[in-house]
């Protein structure tokens, strides 16, 4: 049987609409609720058609979080020698932008002790690129005057990385209770991230990130 | 319900918080852990129709010792030395429900069902945290200005920073409760350094002195 849904997405294979589906599932439902079955009816496939391609629902959520990685990792390419704090809250709103995309499945692999080490997700490549994207991002603000000190202390370093890998859970447990929207969330985690390197900006900087606080708090961005 | 039946509850939810925090929720059996009490199914069932209830109980019980850590340790004398056992002791509680807090704040399906609930949380915790950023304007460990527009980033950084990083302390390797504790509660209290006034500062640099940074 041809599911109605792969006749309509004549531009993409079986597998990729699989997947397409299966993120929006994981996003709205959260993964613990994921069943192949479901995913199957809403495809109007049989569940052989989509074992076929993947047998369990985990093969579904690695391949998910490798797509994600895989986009992920291109958001470096957007530094460039211009950085300024502005450019900087671009750049990572870039990146909450794909994170919140595939949020199911990233809070899903973040949050799981298994998952935390687990070879086939592979968890440590996205805190390697992070820690690559932070690198870069401290020393052009530096080369380009906005930072005091182009030495990340310790402390600093790991602020910075649980904001970037758990400031997504937050958003989610907000936006439950507050019923704040997708994109004033990306916004204010973009905001949380450049706020941890707020100690070692200068007051240059530190002019510059009000200017786009006050753009976000408007709305305007 | 009997003291019986109460202490049967007890045990079981103690049991279970054990496994979750273990091998975590997503493989967690009713089977398994009546195998483990020394009970039947029926005698967990009958407390908890499913693995969910048992869960929420425990994320109702882990919710209840943080607010009341909370409350309990605030007081007109706050200042950053006091704020940082307060995260200190904030972190073990999380830590000694790691596999619950997992579950329950780690799946959007989870956090949408339970939003009335995390919503009591959430603006517990906000209240609180305004208590405490006025005693400790108040007792010159920030200062004033801090209240400016960075009070929601702060705010959100705090939440974030206690809320998971028992997460990242895997991803590190650290298993020891103590450790764990003492550094992230150093760790957590970073968003607020650009803030603090002179009295901070030093009670600030006296923890870091006696507190490896790792």
């Amino acid at each position: 049987m041809k599911s109605k849904k792969v006749k309509t997405s004549s531009t993409l294979s079986t597998k990729e609409v699989i997947l397409k589906e299966s993120l929006a599932l994981i996003n709205e439902n959260g993964m613990m609720d994921f069943r192949i079955d479901v995913l199957a009816m809403a495809l109007d496939l049989s569940p052989g058609n989509i074992t076929y391609h993947f047998a369990k629902k985990e093969d579904i959520s690695i391949s998910l979080w490798k797509q994600f990685i895989r986009e992920f990792s291109l958001v470096s390419t957007q530094i460039s020698a211009l950085l300024d704090i502005k450019q900087s809250f671009l750049v990572l709103k870039r990146l909450y932008s794909i994170m919140d995309c595939y949020k199911g499945v990233v809070m899903f692999v973040n949050s799981n002790v298994r998952l935390a080490k687990d070879p086939a997700y592979n968890g440590q490549e996205m805190r390697d690129i992070t820690t690559d994207l932070f690198d870069s991002i401290i020393k052009m603000l530096y080369k380009n005057g906005y930072l005091n000190s182009k030495e990340n202390p310790n402390i600093l370093c790991i602020y910075q990385s649980v904001i970037m890998q758990w400031a997504l859970n937050k958003s989610v447990v907000k936006s439950a209770v507050t019923s704040c929207s997708s994109e004033d969330e990306i916004n204010q985690n973009a905001l949380l991230v450049l706020f941890s390197f707020y100690n070692i900006m200068n007051d240059n900087a530190k002019k510059e990130y009000e200017y786009v606080r006050m753009r976000v708090a408007m709305g305007d961005v | 319900m009997s003291i019986e039946e109460n202490s049967t509850k007890l045990s079981i939810l103690e049991k279970a918080n054990g496994i979750i925090n273990e091998i975590g929720m997503s493989d967690f059996r009713i089977d398994t852990l009546s195998q483990s009490l020394n009970i039947s199914p029926g005698n967990i069932t009958y407390h908890f129709p499913k693995k969910d209830d048992i869960s929420y109980s425990l994320w109702q019980r882990c919710q209840r010792d943080v607010v009341s850590s909370i409350g309990s340790q605030i007081n007109q004398f706050m200042d950053i030395k006091q704020l940082y056992l307060l995260f200190r002791q904030i972190i073990t509680t999380l830590y000694s429900y790691r596999g619950t807090l997992n579950y329950m704040l780690g799946d959007s399906g989870v956090i949408f069902r339970c939003r009335r609930e995390n919503k009591e949380l959430w603006d517990s915790i906000y209240q609180r945290y305004e208590v405490i950023k006025e005693y400790l304007i108040i007792n010159k460990s920030i200062r004033a200005d801090f209240i400016g527009g960075f009070d929601a980033l702060c705010f959100e950084s705090l939440v974030t920073l206690l809320g998971w990083s028992v997460n990242h302390a895997y991803t590190e390797d650290i298993e020891d409760v103590n450790t764990l504790a003492e550094h992230y509660a150093l760790v957590s209290l970073s968003p607020l350094l650009p803030f603090l006034d002179y009295d901070g500062r030093k009670q600030y640099n006296d923890i870091l002195s006696l507190i490896d940074p790792m």
